[in-house]
């Protein structure tokens, strides 16, 4: 177990070490100058050699690179080229709406997911599964911010229960989560239903039956325990997606977040904005996936040898 | 009271609603005047309440508050309520006193002595005075500073405060754009204290001395102000001296613009900005509502010829591709009567402007067009895209931050256009970033822009190889015309240094180095319990005179 | 991540608790009966129908100006943002120009952003799935981490570095798209892999010597391709959005036929005063993902092995 551990804590580092270079690569790579736009309008071709020699981009990549990962290392993330705030400060303002957003969305897709897997799967073949299935093949075929207005027209603007923008209450969070909830759900409940009609196939549960345990029993303490497996997988990967990818929903509902924070550093070439909001969304990531891989354990004792 | 609101279950009805409305807009001038609250009759103002402003930030997550560090347009809509100037611009187009009481010019034109305002002070309850002022000027001179206002104070060598009130600026060299500069958004005072306390961060710890100051502020979404109690140097041009109404003021930052038009329809939000052209009809025409429309002054939004390379450095070839375009139905379809068509490069109330004397100087001519094409060799190729000499005839045009404000729909017609004429135009949407470089670099044919200033000295940055970044799309380099911009910083009869500009606008057009496109007019939208809202002879938006009326309910 | 319960993200793509995909029961919807004349060919109306509607899709992308009434660049100024009328079935845009008629013309954008950001992501991903599953070992570990890194590497940035770098363009998209999917693919194909090379008949073949290629040729790569179709199903739709969302961050490509993905963004800030811009792309975008997936239950079904043998 021990050895285990080690090596899931050695190959997460890894991957965050792995991201974080890529991304520095990728984005010495891209072209613009990250001085002349914070030279601003009246610089000089001095003023602007003068802030690269202030950002330290006048050096060769390799010195950036290791003067980089040591200021990581020392819990430094250096400041934003544009705003000159502390990254570590201007990334920690953004995280608590992506975070509630994040969970929240993770929440509603993985339980309306789910619960529509389960009914479709029972109820296989009849009406109402024919009726969830196309539903999100439909949620499937609709772009979030499409969703996301017309959540909007109808909740916020025709009934005027939730709110449409912003972020700090509960109630705010309901329309975007929502939104990025039933996109993603799509998919979820397709995985939900096949994986339960597969163990509903398979021999044991066949003898559970036979043995008198009754229906429901089965169902769900049984067949759903093992469906829920590949749902959280998917959850696992969702939610490194939805940290940083969830830009479009948080432009339209207003909302505060890592992604449009790293979208827009990436617009104007601010390199420590986006390094730091790599490594949050990479130390998010790894960690999610990691409880994701101890949870299997838990859910399935098979797996655990 | 329930408002009763188009639902988006309810679509056939509001198209045939906004069918009229656009019809009734096209056809129609009033939708250009503002359309200021009635006020005859109107009940007393009253103070408290919260005003929540939806503010058309772009696609920019980051405030910054530094008034002399911000040249972007949404972010300076919040300034006026945090800040005070040195002194106002009237609607008249002259400058009068705010901070500053009165001031005097050396005959050379060299020296500027204010007598500055003794009762007034900051939000952190430091005095403010000569000193603060010297402060704040000296720190946007200090090249080390890289601050965005460093370009309105010109030759400014040095300020010395003669005594508490009294601030004495001298200059290397006259500069007549001086005062109107002064009276910007840009030019802010900011506390020396708060300088001092906050460093590198005092963009996201504002402290002026205006009627609202800052209570919190969450990056990217969210300004809270609150009423500052002690305000009682509003500027002459105030509809209303003392302490703002409001308790609260809150902007919010809302950048996609259907979102925005659906807060202020559920009035999660009293007022908004930016609002777009189809949905301004429909406000204009809803008694819930009020629309206010006012100029910006402005360099005015027109396309930017790169002049330094081919095909842009032909006169001839500039004329056809200007021929071929029809400006006035361009600005129709896309702004439905909420922006009239520019004729000169200055907005037309801005001082200097020569809107008036350009108007219908040139028109569409396609035959004109294709004509000096042909005679320049480019022939017109299978897929009617000209060809010469194996190239395509093909302009790269250059743009960022997305389709804000309908512009990229403005050049989407413009594309069209000009590809009747033989003109192949592909766009190219780049980051803000990698667009600085690429416009730095020369690497585009054509971009566009405008930018918002008080003085005609605009067209200095702009025109002038002098006076301008590397980082503007305007790439002209013509030495009349620098002479004349140089001649316009000095001379201080007004009239004749009106003419200046207006010739500098006339040669513009008539070398076709620019296209003005359109007079963009800031529009703002509120609930009719909103009341003396007022937008200043800038066009940035005033918060203190408004009062909220209680709702009938 | 270690395990071989890998799946897909997003627009799913889904693996049992023993690592394979499950191949979802094929769809029937009560239709009536299939005229006679048809049952020679069409095994099922939900055949029948996505295979009319992808086909009618198809031919609107090779010629769209034979079906289309206008010219895309056609823009009556005399009439914008019109309600669907005769003249114009589906109504005008903000520019004058026919929906109808741009719908048509995106047909061919979409399609081919939808079909080759799929060949992309599912080639690369698939080649890089086989040999991690199959070579196992330090290939697996190497490969499988370096999957991980792009995973943990948002989407968004790639496909703005793209568009950057080597501008915005059709091609540029499809391979930003192309390679954000790549992982999907890999993780699939890398545990289908593992789940089918263990098995009985795997072994069998192996100890009467077959060589390794026909055995990963002939043996598993056949097992596989189930799995795959259902990522790739769902990617085509999937690959039209990501378009569209780069459109709506303003990072799309402004075409004068633009593609449907484009047409849903523009559309959305007219939604409250003109329906059709933005809700007939949406509805091209949904029928086209409903019926490459039904059409691709079906091809799954036959060309699963397993069913066959059954």
């Amino acid at each position: 177990m021990l050895s285990y551990l080690i090596r899931r804590l050695f190959s997460a580092l890894f991957v965050i070490w792995g991201a974080t270079t890529l991304v520095f690569l990728i984005l010495y790579w891209l072209p613009g100058d990250p001085a002349v736009l914070v030279a601003g309008d009246n610089a000089t071709a001095e003023s602007i050699l003068r802030v690269q020699k202030q950002l330290g981009t006048d050096r060769p990549l390799a010195e950036q690179y290791f003067s980089y990962i040591s200021g990581v290392l020392h819990g430094d993330l250096g400041r934003s080229y544009t705003s000159k705030q502390p990254v570590f400060e201007r990334l920690w303002a953004q995280f608590p709406a992506t975070l509630s957003l994040t969970l929240l969305g993770c929440s509603v897709a993985i339980i309306s997911g789910v619960l529509l897997g389960v009914i479709s799967a029972v109820n296989r073949g009849r009406w109402i599964d024919q009726a969830i299935q196309s539903m999100t093949l439909f949620f499937t075929s609709m772009p979030s911010f499409w969703l996301g207005i017309i959540l909007i027209l109808i909740f916020s603007v025709t009934l005027q229960w939730l709110p449409a923008i912003g972020n700090g209450t509960f109630a705010q969070l309901i329309l975007p989560a929502a939104c990025l909830g039933f996109v993603a759900s799509g998919s979820l409940t397709r995985m939900v239903r096949n994986s339960m009609l597969d163990v509903l196939n398979e021999q044991f549960v066949t003898t559970l039956r036979a043995k008198g345990l009754l229906e429901p029993n089965v169902l769900y303490r049984h067949v759903l325990r093992n469906a829920l497996i590949p749902a959280i997988t998917l959850l696992g990967i969702l939610v490194g997606e939805l940290l940083s990818g969830s830009v479009v929903v948080e432009t339209l509902f207003a909302r505060q977040g890592v992604g449009r924070t790293l979208v827009e550093a990436i617009g104007v070439k601010d390199i420590p904005v986006v390094q730091g909001a790599i490594l949050f969304a990479s130390i998010f990531f790894v960690m999610i996936n990691t409880l994701v891989d101890i949870s299997y354990t838990w859910i399935d004792p098979r797996i655990r040898n | 009271m329930k408002k009763i609101f188009f639902t988006a279950l309810r679509y056939p009805v509001r198209a045939s609603i906004v069918a009229l409305g656009l019809m009734a807009a096209l056809t129609s001038t009033a939708a250009l005047a503002a359309t200021a609250a009635a006020s005859s009759g109107a009940p007393a103002p009253k103070t408290g309440g919260e005003l929540v402003f939806g503010l058309d930030g772009a696609q920019v997550s980051e405030f910054i508050l530094d008034p002399a560090n911000s040249s972007f347009a949404p972010h300076n809509r919040v300034f006026r309520s945090i800040f005070d100037s040195l002194v106002v611009l009237k609607q008249d187009q002259t400058v009068g006193p705010w901070l500053a009481e009165s001031w005097e010019v050396s005959p050379d034109r060299k020296t500027y002595t204010f007598k500055l305002r003794k009762d007034v002070k900051f939000h952190d309850g430091t005095p403010f005075n000569a000193a603060a002022v010297k402060f704040n000027l000296d720190r946007i001179k200090e090249p080390k500073n890289a601050l965005a206002a460093l370009i309105d104070l010109g030759p400014y060598e040095s300020s010395e405060a003669v005594n508490a009130t009294t601030l004495r600026i001298k200059l290397s060299e006259p500069f007549e754009p001086l005062l109107r500069n002064l009276s910007k958004t840009t030019s802010g005072i900011s506390s020396p204290a708060a300088i001092a306390k906050y460093g590198d961060t005092y963009a996201l710890n504002p402290v002026g001395t205006g009627p609202f100051k800052l209570v919190s502020l969450q990056q990217g979404t969210e300004i809270k102000l609150a009423r500052n109690p002690d305000y009682k140097w509003a500027p002459v041009t105030a509809t209303h001296q003392g302490p703002a109404y409001l308790d609260k003021l809150t902007f919010r930052n809302v950048p996609e613009e259907s979102t925005r038009v659906a807060v202020l329809q559920s009035n999660q939000v009293q007022a908004i900005d930016g609002i777009p052209p189809q949905n301004f009809v429909l406000f204009k025409n809803d008694p819930n509502y009020r629309v206010y429309l006012k100029e910006l002054l402005n360099n005015n939004y027109g396309l930017a010829l790169n002049v330094a390379k081919a095909p842009w450095n032909d006169e001839d070839i500039r004329r056809a591709f200007r021929a071929s375009l029809d400006i006035d139905t361009i600005v129709k379809v896309i702004y439905l009567g909420s922006a009239p068509r520019a004729w000169a490069q200055l907005s037309p109330s801005l001082f200097g402007s020569a809107d008036k004397e350009l108007y219908r100087s040139w028109k569409p001519d396609l035959a004109q067009a294709q004509q000096i094409l042909d005679k320049k060799g480019w022939v017109v190729g299978k897929d009617g895209i000209r060809v010469k000499d194996g190239k395509r005839l093909t302009v790269s045009f250059i743009d960022t931050q997305g389709n804000r404000e309908k512009r990229l729909d403005v050049i989407q017609l413009v594309r069209r256009h000009v590809a009747k004429a033989g003109f192949e135009l592909t766009i190219d949407s780049q980051p803000a970033g990698a667009y600085r470089t690429k416009i730095a670099n020369l690497e585009y044919d054509l971009s566009a822009g405008s930018q918002f200033a008080p003085d005609p000295d605009v067209l200095r940055r702009l025109f002038s190889p002098e006076g301008r970044a590397k980082t503007s799309g305007y790439k002209i380099d013509d030495p009349e015309i620098t002479q004349w911009l140089k001649d316009g910083l000095k001379e201080n009869d007004a009239t004749k240094r009106a003419d200046i500009y207006k010739k500098v606008q006339r040669k513009l057009v008539d070398k076709v180095y620019t296209i003005p496109v359109y007079v963009l007019l800031y529009a703002i939208g509120t609930t009719k319990d909103v009341n003396g809202l007022t937008i200043d002879a800038q066009g940035f938006p005033e918060f203190q005179g408004v009062w909220l009326s209680s709702r009938v309910d | 991540m270690d395990r071989a319960i890998d799946i897909a993200i997003g627009n799913v793509g889904v693996l049992d608790a023993q690592g394979t995909l499950a191949a979802p029961r094929k769809w029937t919807l009560r239709l009536p009966q299939r005229p006679a004349w048809l049952r020679g060919w069409a095994s099922d109306w939900t055949l029948l129908i996505p295979a009319l509607i992808v086909g009618v899709l198809v031919v609107c992308a090779a010629v769209p100006d034979l079906l289309a009434p206008f010219a895309p660049t056609d823009m009556d100024i005399e009439s914008i943002l019109q309600a669907p009328s005769a003249q114009h079935l589906l109504g005008t845009d903000q520019f004058g120009r026919d929906v109808l008629t741009l719908l048509i013309y995106g047909a061919r954008q979409s399609l081919l952003m939808g079909a080759f950001a799929v060949f992309i992501g599912g080639t690369l991903g698939g080649l890089i799935g086989l040999a991690s599953g199959y070579l196992g070992s330090y290939v697996d570990g190497v490969l499988m981490r370096a999957i991980d890194i792009k995973l943990a590497v948002p989407g968004i940035l790639l496909a703005i570095v793209v568009s950057t770098a080597l501008g915005a363009s059709l091609t540029n998209t499809i391979i930003a798209v192309g390679l954000i999917s790549v992982p999907r693919y890999a993780r699939v194909m890398r545990s289908q892999v593992i789940a089918i090379k263990n098995r009985p008949f795997v072994e069998a073949a192996r100890s009467i010597g077959t060589s390794q290629a026909a055995i990963l040729f002939k043996h598993i790569l056949p097992h596989c391709w189930s799995p795959m179709l259902v990522m790739a199903t769902l990617g085509v739709g999937s690959s039209i959005l990501i378009g569209s969302s780069l459109s709506f961050l303003g990072l799309g490509i402004i075409d004068d036929r633009p593609d449907w993905g484009f047409l849903l963004s523009q559309g959305r800030s007219y939604l409250s005063i003109a329906w059709w811009i933005a809700t007939f792309p949406g509805l091209a975008i949904t029928a086209l993902v409903v019926s490459v997936n039904l059409l691709g239950d079906e091809l799954r079904h036959r060309v699963d092995p397993q069913k066959r043998i059954g």
